[in-house]
């Protein structure tokens, strides 16, 4: 366990010698669980106190999907357990409608371990419009602010296991601005839980493939404007893309969208395959050296397994290149998240506290036309909990 | 700028790269696609596949990059003199004001709002007119001068026929248009990140703003900072459909004073419009397939390469190769002496002699041919021996009438060329090497041309570096194109819509035309790279009501997808044999793979009915035939 139960984060702001103000990060100390972990959390937590714990799950084939709200549900405690279940949509011509035996069964497992705690709410989700536009993140955070989860819930949990990227971005933010804005406007109400359940493994990941990855790569829905503003143009623009395996024409699509000036990717290391980001480098080396001629020096490294060490890392290099560049008037930096589940919950985090903090900041992702898995593989996944707003970030009572 | 180790990986009109790099790196043969007056006459509208050299085209004419040409005049004449004869460049520098914005996707995301159709468009318009504002005003500053004057210094007058703009007042300094601009743009960028959207953020009902954009309505210390504009849209393809429909619409009717000029990707167009290859060019706009425009201009497409190739490997850091295309051996060094080359020599010499000895008919024609002393002692004597087999077999199937479609015989060069391919496949010879063939793999895309010729350069410069040899050999080149054809090929599941149907496809048309290509007669000599679809049936793409069946509904899907992606080339119609006809081939570096000929070659009939099956079942050739690889 990583920093549970750290009470009281807030300092006071530091100054650069630069004269830049810099907050203290928002993540650090953190709260990130794993396996075993998780339960005793859980168990602990929900015995404090009578809690109603609202799910958001998406509807998709991964064996996983379930792995984390059971691992609440049998943890007990009182209150209500209810599920928002985002039913999305690929299109009739996408992969995954091959695993439709395993959709089904993954919402018998669903309605069987929420039984008679809650309810199930489905809400069907489109991906893309007539015109083959993503908008499924757009409806996702829709049905996730229509909600008002916030209001009704002590404790908003996303399991982002079965979702795609698109969609767990950005139902994570759009959560997470909601329990900001309610922290805002009402400071003295209780505390709203946000906790992310991932369920991982790299290897069974590396079995799904994407297919039909898009052309275009899409923003985050609220982080979107800063990325194409012609009226920042003229400021230098960082892109830092999370490498992650076999996506050469993700990375292709992004740069040439984005065009940046300066890139700083970042390789998973440490990582459970200590030759990891060699083989990642060797397999972009004509991409990453020879035409988008990136320095040795601008490679990030943040461990596999912690998505709070990609946040800090992220943030710091975003930090320092808007200090050096502050004279010119900063930089826009876009974060592209090609690597697994856990790292991409740090990029996001990273991006959505420069966004609060006026950074000029973005994500974009290459979505796919569909998922599937590959070979007759069973997962042998590894549960990981962050916690991400709430109780443990409030400054402890005459702090 | 530092040495590069393959500077043929870089591309020049990415951001990263300075304007110097990009304007050295421009080849000024690029500029043929345009024609004699691009900064006059109605909007122009350039298309290709991606790569197809759009945006660079575009970005030379911004004064940043106007004014390096300017500079480099005496280092690179060739450049400054054609832009110097279209206009663009002036005895003091750029004269013409280039603004180029490319159209992002996030101006798209309007049109997904749960707004009235009428909101979305006057938001659409005051996002462009906000962008297109902006970026007028950073050109306008970096037109007087090499440095970028003020923006307090610019004058912005105003159209000509009013004072004021939305809540703008003319006339008024670059920076109150600027400080507007950007307002106005932030705006709709938060409100976009904002849910719920907001009621009332601003619009505009048309691009009237584009009247007062024009380069005689801004002055600098007095005097207009040029007599001519021209408006750059690029990346069009990002727009939706009704905003795109907006666009062209304005700019058609709104006969603006500057020149404009569009691109967009083949993407941009929906299935009906993309396959709709018979239909009249788009009313008001001059288009320009740029993939087009280079096949019919093959001479000056090869010269632009060149020029390219030459420009890129100048900035590598390895001096042994300052250029590159003689660094590919064009002639196929064919040895006797060596084992496999030999026995192929000797299996058409025993043809020969065995033709010699058989039945009149064929020894008249093979006498006619070759005589009755011609030895086979090179390559161009064999190949000989090779055309003379092929119209023996020609003679003798006429004879026996299974001729099933017959096509122009006899033309020398074409059975010459047929023979040489057949021969190298026999033989497993080299067959595509030299530069000629590296220009033709490229399909008329110069970043297809620059990533075969990464490959190639790549290989060259670890040789000198092992070997201090600074030529590729024909079996290099040849296996290292076969390779790129390859990884084209098992790369398509990563980035094309229904992928497996795309890929059956490619394999049916390459294998049913390797098949033909390699029949004993060589019917369709040099050989078969398409096939042809009867535009009576093609027609019934863009029928209103469709009577496609669903599976040719899914074959349309699956020839968009190969054609955004520059995977196959849809042709204009062609007559033959009393009909017209749709050609369908394959992209040039695909042809590698089937072994098919570098040459343009003909094409085999087919339907939509047997192009639909092979989407679902790939083509399997009659047993009869030879093995494609």
């Amino acid at each position: 366990m990583d920093q549970q139960g750290v009470r009281g984060a807030t300092q006071g702001d530091v100054y650069h010698m630069s004269g830049v103000p810099q907050t203290p990060l928002r993540w650090d100390p953190y709260v990130l669980l794993r396996e075993a972990e998780v339960s005793t959390f859980w168990r602990s937590h929900l015995a404090e106190q009578e809690r109603h714990v609202a799910f958001v799950l998406g509807w998709g084939f991964d064996p996983r999907m379930c792995d984390g709200i059971r691992a609440v549900l049998q943890a007990g405690g009182k209150g209500r357990r209810d599920c928002v279940l985002l039913d999305y949509n690929e299109g009739s011509q996408s992969v995954s409608l091959r695993h439709g035996d395993l959709k089904s069964a993954n919402r018998s497992v669903l309605e069987e371990a929420i039984g008679a705690r809650g309810t199930v709410t489905p809400h069907a989700v489109a991906m893309l419009n007539v015109e083959g536009r993503r908008t499924g993140a757009r409806q996702a955070q829709k049905v996730v602010y229509d909600a008002k989860l916030p209001d009704l819930y002590t404790d908003i949990v996303v399991d982002v296991s079965a979702m795609p990227r698109a969609l767990f971005l950005a139902v994570v933010f759009a959560a997470l601005k909601q329990i900001d804005e309610r922290e805002r406007t009402a400071p003295t109400a209780p505390a709203v839980n946000l906790h992310v359940l991932v369920s991982e493994d790299p290897h069974f990941d590396s079995k799904i493939i994407e297919d039909a990855p898009d052309e275009h790569p899409s923003p985050l829905p609220g982080l979107a404007s800063d990325l194409s503003q012609e009226s920042k143009s003229h400021l230098p623009k960082l892109w830092i893309p999370l490498l992650g395996e076999h996506k050469l024409h993700q990375l292709k699509r992004v740069f040439e969208e984005f065009r940046p000036s300066e890139v700083c990717p970042v390789l998973p290391s440490p990582s459970r395959n200590p030759r990891r980001a060699d083989a990642i480098i060797l397999e972009y080396r004509e991409l990453l050296f020879d035409q988008y001629r990136v320095e040795p020096a601008n490679f990030l490294y943040a461990d596999e397994q912690n998505p709070f060490e990609a946040y800090r890392q992220i943030r710091a290099s975003m930090r320092r290149y808007n200090r050096s560049l502050h004279p010119l008037g900063g930089c826009t930096t876009c974060v592209s998240a090609f690597s697994s589940k856990l790292l991409s919950l740090g990029a996001l985090l990273a991006c959505y506290e420069a966004k609060q903090q006026d950074e000029l900041v973005g994500i974009l992702h290459v979505e796919a036309g569909g998922h599937a898995i590959e070979a007759e593989t069973r997962p042998s996944p590894r549960l990981f909990h962050l916690w991400i707003a709430g109780e443990c970030y409030r400054p402890l009572p005459g702090r | 700028m530092s040495d590069l180790r393959n500077p043929f990986r870089l591309r020049a009109a990415n951001r990263l790269e300075r304007e110097d790099t990009f304007v050295s790196l421009f080849g000024p043969g690029v500029l043929d696609v345009l024609d004699d007056e691009p900064l006059h006459g109605p909007p122009r509208m350039l298309r290709s596949a991606p790569g197809g050299g759009k945006t660079s085209l575009m970005r030379l004419f911004t004064p940043t990059a106007l004014w390096v040409a300017d500079r480099r005049k005496d280092t690179d004449p060739a450049l400054y003199q054609r832009l110097e004869a279209i206009g663009a460049l002036g005895a003091h520098g750029p004269a013409v004001l280039g603004v180029m914005l490319a159209v992002g996707r996030d101006v798209a995301t309007l049109d997904d709002l749960p707004l009235e159709a009428a909101v979305r468009r006057r938001l659409f318009l005051a996002l462009l007119t906000a962008k297109l504002t902006i970026e007028t005003v950073r050109a306008a500053a970096t037109l007087p001068a090499a440095d970028p004057v003020p923006f307090s210094d610019l004058s912005f007058l105003g159209p000509p026929n009013g004072s004021t703009f939305g809540t703008l007042t003319f006339p008024c300094s670059g920076e109150a248009v600027l400080r507007w601009a950007s307002d106005q743009e932030e705006a709709l960028g938060r409100a976009l990140d904002t849910y719920p959207f907001p009621a009332s953020p601003p619009g505009q009902d048309s691009l009237l703003v584009i009247r007062a954009l024009a380069a005689d309505r801004i002055h600098y210390k007095g005097m207009a900072i040029a007599s001519q504009t021209v408006l750059m849209f690029d990346d069009l393809q990002n727009l939706a459909r009704a905003q795109r429909r907006t666009l062209l619409d304005d700019l058609s009717t709104g006969r603006y004073p500057p020149a404009i000029w569009l691109s967009e990707r083949l993407a941009a167009l929906d299935e009906q419009e993309l396959l709709d290859v018979g239909a009249v060019p788009q009313r008001d706009f001059r288009t320009t397939v740029l993939e087009d425009i280079w096949i019919s201009k093959s001479a000056s497409y090869r010269r632009a390469l060149e020029d390219i190739a030459s420009r890129r490997s100048k900035l590598s850091g390895e001096p042994n190769i300052p250029e590159f295309s003689p660094c590919l051996e064009e002639r196929l060094a064919f040895r006797l002496d060596e084992p496999a080359e030999s026995a192929l020599a000797d299996e058409w010499r025993d043809w020969y002699r065995g033709r010699l000895e058989a039945d009149r008919r064929g020894r008249d024609l093979v006498l006619s041919v070759l005589g009755s002393k011609h030895k086979i002692t090179d390559w161009d004597s064999l190949v000989k021996v090779r055309a003379a087999a092929i119209l023996y077999e020609r003679d003798r199937t006429r004879q026996q009438g299974t001729f099933e479609f017959a096509t122009d015989q006899g033309v020398d060069s074409d059975v010459k060329a047929a023979a040489e391919l057949l021969l190298c496949l026999e033989g497993k010879l080299p067959y595509y090497y030299g530069f000629d063939a590296v220009t033709t793999l490229s399909s008329g895309n110069i970043d297809q041309f620059l990533d075969l010729a990464g490959d190639l350069f790549e290989r060259l410069t670890a040789k000198w570096l092992r070997r201090k040899q600074s030529s590729l050999t024909p079996r290099e080149q040849h296996d290292l194109i076969r390779a790129a054809a390859q990884r084209k090929l098992d790369m398509l599941s990563r980035y094309v819509p229904r992928a497996a149907e795309v890929r059956r496809l490619l394999f049916s048309i390459g294998g049913a035309c390797a098949e033909r290509t390699r029949l004993p007669n060589a019917p369709y000599s040099p050989g078969v790279t398409g096939v042809g679809v009867r535009l009576r049936e093609w027609s019934k793409f863009n029928a209103v009501p469709s009577p496609l069946t669903p599976m040719e509904q899914g074959l349309r899907s699956v020839l968009h997808a190969a054609t955004v992606h520059n995977l196959v080339e849809v042709s204009a119609p062609q007559r033959c044999k009393g009909e017209e006809w749709i050609i369908v081939r394959l992209n040039r570096l695909l042809c590698p793979h089937f072994f098919l000929p570098l040459q343009r070659g003909q094409w085999r009939p087919s339907s939509l009915k047997e192009l639909a099956g092979w989407t679902n079942r790939e083509f399997v050739a009659p047993p009869k035939g030879m093995s494609i690889t």
